[in-house]
């Protein structure tokens, strides 16, 4: 395999020399002027030619064109744009440093000037967004959130109040690959689901692909989400933060040597339980926090390679005297960014992920311990060939050594009970891809690209057979690195975009993927105690097909941007658990699964103005989600849980001036299809509830509106300062968070049903602050 | 058993802290399903005669239209050729007349109503004994607060010798003078596999038993077949779930012919303890 690959770029290469006599290449990075951070997306445009490129996740770009004399214009959402002419007659390496539009201490809000790149690229079902943006937005508690945020944007929704996790297009909320700096995060939530573990301070972009999931990205059935840390100031050092009802943050970044390289550490804590200590003594010793640290440094080792190293370390903490509940994420990634020449560029990481959990009970003198969790290794090489205006090449491959820890339970003291070790299972997740981006003519855009993906899961291990009532049949063990199975899956991605004019264009996509790991969950919630299992003999690869078209318009100078995209998504080989299965320290927990398929449509529609003192969007989704399995209704299509028919996002953001800006967001969605009885019975006594049809029932529709106010103090060149107000469910609207049953007391013998809600309305207020 | 309670001790932590949650009743228009039939059986070594009990489903909210199933046929036989056709006592309720339980023994039961046919079976499981019983006081925050301000918070340990060669099952019940807590019992069956103590000298422990001292505490303690776990271990769910836990179903039934219910078995140990002061 890896021979191809190096004959394909000693090809590649070569072909390109010949094409290039003519030719030169301007590249360079694209960056913020105040700060140094390289921005991801820029958009560069060459007037004479009509076409220009977008810098890459590092801020870098490269374009190969005629010699000739060329005013060429950066560009990028928040910043001023900049023209530089140039005469091309050599390679040559421009950096830019583009000035953010908040920097601008001008009284006149200026008007950043728009581009039409959602019209130009292939991009579709992608969801960008920026930290700025963000950061206006309100939120539960003050705390900004990226994963609450990114559920306002049509096809994504939210998997519920305090159920975390997200849905993307009809897909469950294990499908989606997250990755902070490359590192998968395994389970993003903190305190079941309320917050999100990405600290929006060390965030510097993100971007959701719901479709058109470039080929260089795997192991996912949904969606990536692509999180990139800030790499720190470049220019000075800085300190900022904030401070709030229930958390604070702090965040220290600067150069390590200026414009050559710098670092970042921020971390946050929330801080109940100190606050309840400190109000009632009954309440000290008891550990109910979560916290999340993050740095990174880069550093460049002359012109062509530069170095980062990033980390991520969270974990939540619960518990008291006898009781304590402990998970959390570590990821690590190294990167080297090398360039061979102005035109290849490449990327090598090595990247470590982490997520486990621990439950410790004492109990008369006992104490009983809980472990599980899941750990990573992986290599990762990703090559961009810029081969001219027409056509960008990438091409790369990557494995992951996966550890899966399914649990154990060990105890000591006078309790003692056998503990229970499940064996650890080994896989090797790996996967080539080619893909190139091609222009045909000045309308047409292509990416296309292919991605294999392998599968194999590796002794030492027993492979067990089961009978129909999941007894074992017959047992098969494999010594250390013996190969226990084996899958293949080659995975087409294509996307394509046809410009009607300068305002307007239609895109179509589609894509296959495959999801080799899957995560158990007992629970509709997510739970920190669901578990990653790999596939395996008994257990298949999921599989998804996506198709998708869209229709895009700007008006108004580009000021608003709206589109409507349709999708078609079927999906085979799902996995969920048995009715009644044993979730917790199960050896054979594959007898216990059953398998189904799915499919998912739904028109996504989308309004935004991005530009002037007023912005924001509406965005509204129809769609249906079915799943099939066997096992399960008695094998006919029933509604997933996440199959939301109607789901509508408002969010406004006005800046009345330099100082006072508001915003505000309201959600409205069908309510979640769940299981309930349609009889009752009597065992030993007890009322029995009945059920019959698997999610038939909906929860009531679920809306919310939540308002933010932005008051900036006093700003001096050294420090700055803000506070920010916000109401959650600003209307008090009492959401089901669950229904459940009960004997009625006004009239015995009769059941009633009784709806739970969390939250009612909730203020809350944060200073922030930097110098 | 542990797992079941995590998510529920987590949340009520963080919501007594943080949240103002609230609570109402609500309309929710439920379907009707089909009347399904409902039985209900045992078989121990203990004395007969045992009973049967059939009946049928209902409304949800009503409870309109659970009926007893007069006139079925019911038969509980061994696996060594004896059977007993059982009479009906009264509406619904079938009583053996010369079957006695045997340890080791698989029981079948069949029913026949209307030309359709039920049947079930279970192994009547070794009896095991229980050696003593002890406990403990919990200390005041260290665990629930009792119902009554007058009560106090025990463990109750129950020691006994799981049987090495057998995968075994428990069901524990509690008698607080006499009586089932009607409190606890709504809530769930302690149930439990020997997974974790396969073989061992085990002191069972079951958590948070609210009495006051001079109470007198009885332990239950059944050795009860695998199909009788299952069903019971799934009961708590279906007894429990409301949203936070996973999707509902029904409990996992060892009879046929889409059945509710159970036909299980048993054997029947129990100790007391008195709690002093």
């Amino acid at each position: 395999m890896s021979k191809t690959i190096i004959s394909i770029i000693i090809v590649l290469i070569s072909v390109s020399n010949i094409i290039a006599q003519d030719k030169f290449t301007l590249s360079g990075h694209v960056k913020d002027a105040s700060t140094g951070e390289e921005l991801i997306g820029a958009t560069i445009y060459i007037e004479e030619l009509k076409s220009g490129g977008v810098t890459n996740v590092y801020g870098f770009y490269s374009i190969t064109i005629p010699e000739g004399k060329y005013n060429i214009r950066y560009s990028y959402i928040g910043y001023e744009s900049q023209k530089e002419a140039i005469e091309l007659n050599v390679n040559l390496t421009r950096d830019i440093e583009l000035k953010s539009q908040d920097a601008t201490l001008n009284e006149v809000v200026i008007k950043g000037e728009a581009d039409n790149e959602n019209i130009r690229s292939t991009d579709m079902g992608i969801v960008k967004m920026d930290i700025k943006e963000i950061k206006k937005i309100p939120v539960l508690f003050g705390e900004q959130d990226i994963i609450k945020t990114l559920t306002l944007m049509p096809g994504v929704s939210s998997g519920g109040e305090g159920k975390g996790g997200f849905y993307v297009r009809g897909g469950n909320t294990d499908q989606n690959l997250i990755l902070l700096d490359e590192a998968p995060v395994y389970n993003a939530s903190h305190l079941l689901g309320f917050f999100s573990v990405f600290n929006s301070d060390a965030i510097k972009d993100m971007k959701l692909y719901k479709a058109g999931i470039p080929a260089k990205f795997g192991g996912r059935l949904s969606s990536v989400l692509d999180v990139h840390m800030k790499d720190g100031n470049q220019k000075k050092f800085s300190v900022s933060g904030g401070l709030g009802l229930i958390s604070s943050r702090l965040t220290i970044e600067g150069p390590i040597v200026k414009d050559q390289g710098s670092f970042i550490v921020s971390g946050r804590r929330t801080y109940a339980d100190i606050l309840y200590g400190l109000i009632d003594p009954d309440f000290r010793g008891l550990d109910l926090f979560f916290y999340d640290l993050n740095a990174k440094a880069n550093y460049k080792i002359g012109d062509r390679d530069r170095v980062f190293i990033s980390g991520y370390f969270g974990q939540d903490k619960l518990g008291t005297e006898n009781f304590g509940f402990n998970w959390g994420n570590q990821t690590g990634t190294l990167r080297w960014n090398h360039l061979f020449n102005s035109r290849l560029f490449s990327n090598t990481s090595f990247i470590y992920s982490s997520y486990s959990y621990q439950i410790r009970i004492n109990q008369s003198d006992t104490e009983f311990k809980i472990t599980s969790g899941i750990e990573d290794y992986h290599v990762k090489q990703d090559f961009t060939f810029f081969a001219n205006t027409k056509n960008t090449l990438k091409f790369g491959l990557d494995v992951i050594h996966h550890t899966f820890k399914p649990g154990e339970l060990v105890s000591e003291g006078e309790l003692s009970i056998n503990n229970i070790i499940i064996d650890k299972k080994f896989a090797l997740e790996s996967g080539v891809y080619v893909s190139n981006e091609q222009k045909l003519g000045v309308r047409f855009m292509l990416d296309y690209g292919v991605r294999l993906s392998m599968f194999n899961e590796i002794g030492p291990g027993s492979v067990f057979e089961y009978d129909q009532d999941g007894e074992i049949i017959s047992e098969e063990a494999y010594a250390k690195g013996d190969l226990i199975s084996t899958y293949m899956v080659p995975e087409p991605r294509f996307s394509m975009s046809y410009m009607l004019n300068e305002r307007s264009s239609l895109k179509a996509s589609y894509q296959r993927n495959a999801q080799y790991i899957h995560l158990l969950s007992a629970s509709t919630s997510d739970n920190p105690t669901d578990v990653w299992v790999p596939s395996s003999s008994l257990i298949k690869p999921e599989k998804a097909n996506q198709y998708s078209v869209g229709y895009f318009r700007n008006f108004l100078d580009n000021t608003f941007e709206t589109s409507v995209e349709v999708y078609y998504k079927d999906m085979t080989d799902l996995v969920d658990y048995k009715d009644g299965a044993n979730v917790l320290l199960n050896e054979h927990v594959e007898a216990d699964l059953v398998f189904g398929i799915g499919r998912s449509y739904g028109m996504e529609l989308l309004l935004k103005k991005r530009l002037g003192s007023f912005t924001g969007w509406v965005g509204y989704t129809l769609s249906k989600t079915e799943n099939k399995f066997d096992a399960i209704n008695d094998g006919s299509w029933f509604s997933a849980r996440q199959d939301r028919t109607h789901d509508i996002s408002v969010v406004g953001m006005y800046d009345i001036n330099k100082k006072i800006s508001v915003s505000a967001t309201w959600i409205y969605y069908t309510g979640d299809a769940v299981t309930m009885p349609s009889g009752q019975y009597l065992i030993d006594g007890n009322i029995v509830p009945l059920y019959t049809e698997r999610n038939g029932y909906r929860m009531p529709d679920y809306h919310r509106l939540d308002l933010g106010l932005t008051l900036k103090g006093k700003e001096t060149k050294k420090f700055k300062s803000s506070w920010n107000f916000s109401v959650y469910n600003a209307y008090a609207h009492e959401n089901a968070y669950s229904i459940s049953f009960r004997e009625s007391e006004t009239n015995p013998g009769t059941m009633e049903s009784v709806q739970f809600s969390l939250f009612s309305i909730v203020p809350s207020v944060t200073w922030n602050f930097k110098f | 058993m542990i797992k079941k309670h995590i998510h529920i001790v987590i949340l009520t932590i963080f919501l007594s802290f943080v949240l103002a949650s609230c609570e109402k009743v609500i309309h929710l228009d439920l379907n009707s399903a089909d009347t399904r039939i409902v039985i209900e059986g045992n078989i121990t070594p203990d004395a007969g005669p045992y009973e049967v009990v059939i009946t049928t489903s209902g409304d949800y909210y009503t409870a309109e239209g659970i009926m007893p199933i007069t006139g079925a046929q019911v038969i509980i036989s061994d696996d060594i050729g004896n059977y007993d056709t059982l009479t009906e006592k009264s509406d619904g309720i079938y009583l053996t007349n010369n079957v006695v339980g045997e340890s080791d023994r698989t029981y079948s039961l069949d029913v026949v109503y209307k030309g359709n046919s039920f049947s079930g079976s279970e192994l009547l499981p070794v009896k095991v004994t229980i050696d003593s019983l002890s406990y403990e006081e919990i200390p005041k925050n260290a665990g629930p607060p009792p119902e009554e301000p007058e009560n106090k918070i025990y463990n109750i340990f129950c020691s006994f010798n799981d049987p090495e060669e057998t995968e075994d099952y428990y069901r524990f019940t509690v008698l607080r003078n006499g009586e089932e807590d009607p409190n606890r019992r709504g809530g769930s069956y302690n149930v439990a596999s020997d997974q974790l103590f396969n073989g061992q000298t085990v002191k069972y422990a079951i958590w948070y038993v609210e009495a006051a001292p001079q109470d007198t505490i009885t332990i239950i303690m059944d050795a009860i077949g695998f199909n009788t776990y299952e069903y019971f271990r799934t009961l708590n769910d279906a007894l429990s779930s409301g949203g936070m836990g996973g999707t509902p179903y029904n409990p996992i039934t060892n009879l046929s012919n889409d059945a509710l219910g159970y036909f299980g078995a048993y054997t029947r140990d129990r100790s007391s303890i008195v709690l002093e002061e």
